[in-house]
């Protein structure tokens, strides 16, 4: 079944005094439920700028896109309409907490918000139990400036996850984690990914991570965005931005 | 499909068309359009997620008002006392008391109070929101708040505005009170350490009395009024100029102090049309009314 489709996303960034600078140039994919897609590229491709449209964070200038087979009004795409109607979460490269609320509060914001009904106890019970599965359930009582990145990127899904997306937007989730974190961070993903039947969609430029998991993977090279490849397809692939992001990775079978 | 038909509007649509775009990109249309999405949001807070939001409000009250007490009730000291000192050397011989209490008045309920407590409540807190906002801004926390499906202008900027106007009011009417009671220590004490010169006696009944004799009733319409709209100002400034950081680092201090600058502008102008509104409400007699 497909989860989210776009056709032909175009989008430029128009900054006063530049040159109107053309990120996205017809881009188009279509990606399965509880698939896990990676977009990658070298660094200022525009691979940011793909997840925020897809957010609601930025709007394309032209093209279409579609969250479980509903097209999304492109007059009406933003971040709040697409988080409300598709459950569309996303997670920021940066985490992103919420500076002044604790770990727990941070995770208990959207649940607060969208189910006042709710007992603090239920409240309570569901935001450890999303604590426990990222294992951070010890940072509960601190604030986000006290803790070291790859616990912010698990407190960053587990607030994502709190939200019951269908579909997960990840912006860079492994970058600047040591081989341990990243390793227990991507297999944290993948139970997600089961439990839920959420979709997945991360930028990266580790491409390990395709093998790891499973994934697809889309180029994205001057505003073009290639088909997506599994892991043995890329390793063979000729355009020369392929082979140098998998040459830089050291992918290559010895 | 045939060509594109063209829409035909009217000469004067499209005249109100166009101020209605440049009055939207203006700086006050903005304030305006961000001050009353806000109040509409207040408006319409979902009654069962009151909890979260009004915890929001009662932060922004402390923060913006409670927080500021120490230096809002020091410059109401000193300006009770420099009124009254200032006063006190051009004093007349008869009337006393009445004096000093329309002067108070004047000085301090009328006119410097609201403003004086604005412009710290500017300084203080409206830059204090403004540079916490733009922060925001730059963490991508607001983008954050807007994908968790929560809105900011909910989540944000109502309960600063609310909060500010709350905060703004009580302080004010904590401004003129100290300034009041300050002044009359003032006064007390310097005609105790120089009886020669000041040969009368100052009593805290006929000093209240004559401040209160002082006072229009459209005074107490204006000791509410001036400070909310005041804080309104003060806050609106504070969230747009907080919100129109990009993610860029170096706006941050140019945002903080724009809010600032324009709150204080904005103060000023409000004060000049509320004064004369006052007085065109004495003069014709709408005083009576109220
Ligand atoms: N807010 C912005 N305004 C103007 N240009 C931007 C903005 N954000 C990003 N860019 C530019 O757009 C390009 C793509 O950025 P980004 O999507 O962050 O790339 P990536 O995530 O692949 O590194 C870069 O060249 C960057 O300089
Ligand atoms: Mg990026």
């Amino acid at each position: 079944m497909e989860s989210v489709t776009f056709k032909n996303l175009s989008f430029a960034y128009h900054e006063f005094g530049h040159e109107p600078r053309t990120v996205l140039d017809n881009a188009s994919l279509v990606v399965n439920q509880m698939e896990i897609v990676c977009i990658a590229g070298q660094s200022g491709q525009g691979k940011s700028t793909l997840l925020r449209i897809l957010a609601g964070l930025a709007q394309p200038r032209s093209g279409q896109i579609f969250y479980s087979g509903i097209q999304s009004n492109l007059h009406t795409h933003t971040a709040l309409n697409v988080a409300l109607e598709h459950k569309v979460a996303f997670v920021f490269q940066n985490s992103a907490l919420i500076s002044n609320l604790r770990v727990f509060d941070n995770v208990a914001l959207p649940i607060r918000y969208h189910q006042p009904h709710r007992t603090d106890e239920s409240i309570r019970e569901q935001v450890n139990g999303l604590l426990a599965s990222m294992m951070v359930e010890e940072y509960s009582g601190h604030f986000p400036y006290a803790l070291s990145a790859g616990v912010l990127r698990r407190v960053a899904i587990a607030r994502a996850l709190a939200m019951e997306p269908r579909i997960l937007l990840m912006d860079e989730p492994t970058t600047g984690l040591d081989t341990k974190s990243r390793r227990s961070l991507l297999a944290l993903i993948d139970n997600q990914r089961y439990l839920r039947h959420a979709t997945i969609i991360m930028v990266t430029h580790d491409l390990p991570i395709a093998k790891d998991l499973d994934a697809r993977v889309c180029f994205l090279h001057k505003g073009k965005l290639s088909d997506p490849m599994r892991h043995d397809e890329f390793l063979l692939a000729q355009e020369e931005h392929i082979r140098e992001l998998v040459e830089e990775m050291d992918l290559r079978p010895t | 499909m045939g060509p594109e038909q063209k829409e035909y509007y009217s000469i004067p649509a499209r005249i109100l068309f166009w101020m209605g775009a440049i009055w939207l990109r203006s700086l006050p249309g903005k304030l305006s359009t961000l001050f009353f999405k806000a109040i509409f949001a207040f408006f319409t807070i979902d009654t069962r997620r009151f909890r979260t939001e009004f915890r929001q409000i009662i932060l922004q009250i402390y923060f913006t008002g409670i927080e500021a007490f120490p230096l809002v009730g020091m410059v109401a000291v000193l300006l009770g006392s420099l009124t009254i000192i200032q006063a006190m050397t051009v004093m007349p011989k008869v009337g006393f008391g009445d004096f000093f209490g329309n002067l108070m008045v004047i000085v301090i309920i009328r006119e410097l109070g609201p403003v004086l407590t604005a412009f710290l409540i500017a300084g203080r807190s409206g830059a204090g929101l403004a540079a916490y906002i733009a922060n925001m801004k730059v963490e991508s926390e607001v983008d954050a708040l807007e994908t968790m499906g929560i809105d900011p202008i909910k989540y944000l900027v109502m309960p600063a505005l609310i909060g500010g106007m709350f905060a703004m009011l009580i302080m004010s009417v904590m401004f003129s009170t100290v300034a009041i009671v300050v002044g009359f220590l003032v006064a007390k004490s310097i005609i105790f350490l120089l009886p020669n010169v000041f040969e009368m006696k100052l009593m805290w009944g006929h000093y209240l009395e004559s401040i209160l004799l002082g006072l229009r009733r459209m005074d107490f319409l204006m000791l509410v009024v001036k400070p909310v709209i005041f804080g309104g100002i003060i806050t609106a400034n504070a969230c747009l100029f907080g919100m129109s950081v990009k993610n860029d680092v170096r706006e941050v201090p140019k945002a903080t102090s724009k809010s600032v600058v324009f709150s204080f502008t904005f103060v000023v102008l409000a004060d000049l049309l509320l004064s004369m509104f006052y007085w065109i409400g004495y003069l014709s007699g709408i005083n009576s009314l109220f």
